[in-house]
């Protein structure tokens, strides 16, 4: 209540008292915008720069990860290595190397992929059926065009 | 005797214990053809056995959960029931579950089922040969007869192990007879499953 309170009396003071600051501010915000709309094409290179940077760093992590395992049947440890929780925190950028190193080699990215994007897109039936598992996140990331 | 160097050193004791490989690697869950211990265990050689969301489990076991009760239940709906020893007898079919104690230190076993609950996370099963020997499939790796349970007891680098199996905390046991039937049960069930699609 006291938010709706307080509100009037702010928008009061802009329009009586600092109307030219505010039409200032409104230019800059206007030049502001402009900076950012032209920023799609430096973006592009950085975005582009960043996946090669995050393919690099899955494949190494990954690779290590692998060598890792040992002789562990847990899923849970596997999935708590600190090398796969830093090919976690790569984030949504690294699914699609993820998704094509699933379909390729296919290595235990199942937890990973689920907690990046927060869903599980096969049935919970085939649940421990890797053929299906694999199937199913490989038709997703076509559906998302991450593949 | 094959040595296999890379369990050899995931486990200090395997060499001294003594162990026979009795078939060969298959990489891990998401391999065509994986399995694991307690796949092994049950005598399934076509999943990946644990209770996570993406591991294969017995669908009807609720909570699914990594805990001592959960693999506890899911093997007393394949006949088995807890018992005293690891000793082999007449009979019966036995197998042990390894857990590793949360301070992942070596810690003395606990007498009671809930203090296993709350404080050991499982890692492992092995299975009793008819000779008394115990068969483990160690993880993506091969499938090895060893003679004795304390032969992969392990607990990381920090204790000259490669790898976290902790010890066998817990044995079941079921009679031969109840074996054959949950194994035909099974053998149904999953070409039942597979026919469905």
């Amino acid at each position: 209540m006291e938010c709706f309170g307080t509100a009037p009396a702010r928008t009061a003071e802009w329009d009586s008292g600092s109307g030219a600051g505010f039409r200032l501010e409104k230019g800059r915000f206007k030049s502001m915008l402009a900076e950012i709309w032209q920023q799609p094409d430096v973006g592009d290179e950085c975005h582009e720069r960043t996946a090669r940077e995050v393919e690099c760093c899955f494949k190494k992590l990954a690779d290590e990860w692998s060598k890792a395992i040992g002789n562990s049947s847990s899923l849970t440890a596997v999935a708590r290595h600190p090398k796969y929780r830093k090919i976690i925190e790569l984030g949504w950028n690294v699914l699609p190397f993820m998704l094509v190193d699933l379909q390729k080699n296919r290595r235990f990215w199942f937890p990973a992929l689920h907690e990046i994007t927060g869903i599980r897109p096969f049935d919970n039936r085939d649940a421990g059926n890797s053929e299906r598992m694999v199937q199913a996140w490989v038709q997703w990331g076509k559906r998302k065009k991450l593949i | 005797m094959v040595q296999l160097p890379h369990l050899e050193s995931g486990f200090n004791k395997l060499a001294r214990a003594g162990y026979d490989k009795t078939s060969e690697a298959t990489g891990f869950f998401g391999t065509p053809g994986s399995y694991n211990c307690i796949a092994w265990a049950a005598q399934d050689i076509h999943h990946w056995w644990w209770p996570t969301p993406d591991g294969y489990w017995l669908s009807w076991v609720k909570p699914r959960e990594v805990t001592v009760f959960c693999f506890v239940t899911t093997f007393r709906w394949l006949g088995y029931r807890i018992c005293r020893s690891s000793r082999c007898e007449l009979g019966f079919q036995k197998i042990a579950l390894y857990a590793i104690h949360y301070s992942h230190t070596p810690t003395p076993v606990p007498s009671t089922l809930q203090e296993l609950h709350d404080f050991w996370e499982p890692t492992h099963m092995a299975r009793q040969l008819p000779d008394g020997k115990w068969s483990s499939k160690c993880g993506p790796n091969e499938d090895i007869a060893h003679y004795t349970l304390d032969a992969l007891e392990s607990y990381g680098l920090a204790y000259g192990s490669g790898d976290e199996y902790g010890c066998d905390v817990v044995y079941m046991r079921r009679l031969f007879l109840i074996a054959w039937v949950v194994r035909l049960v099974q053998y149904l069930h999953w070409n039942i499953s597979e026919l469905l699609g």
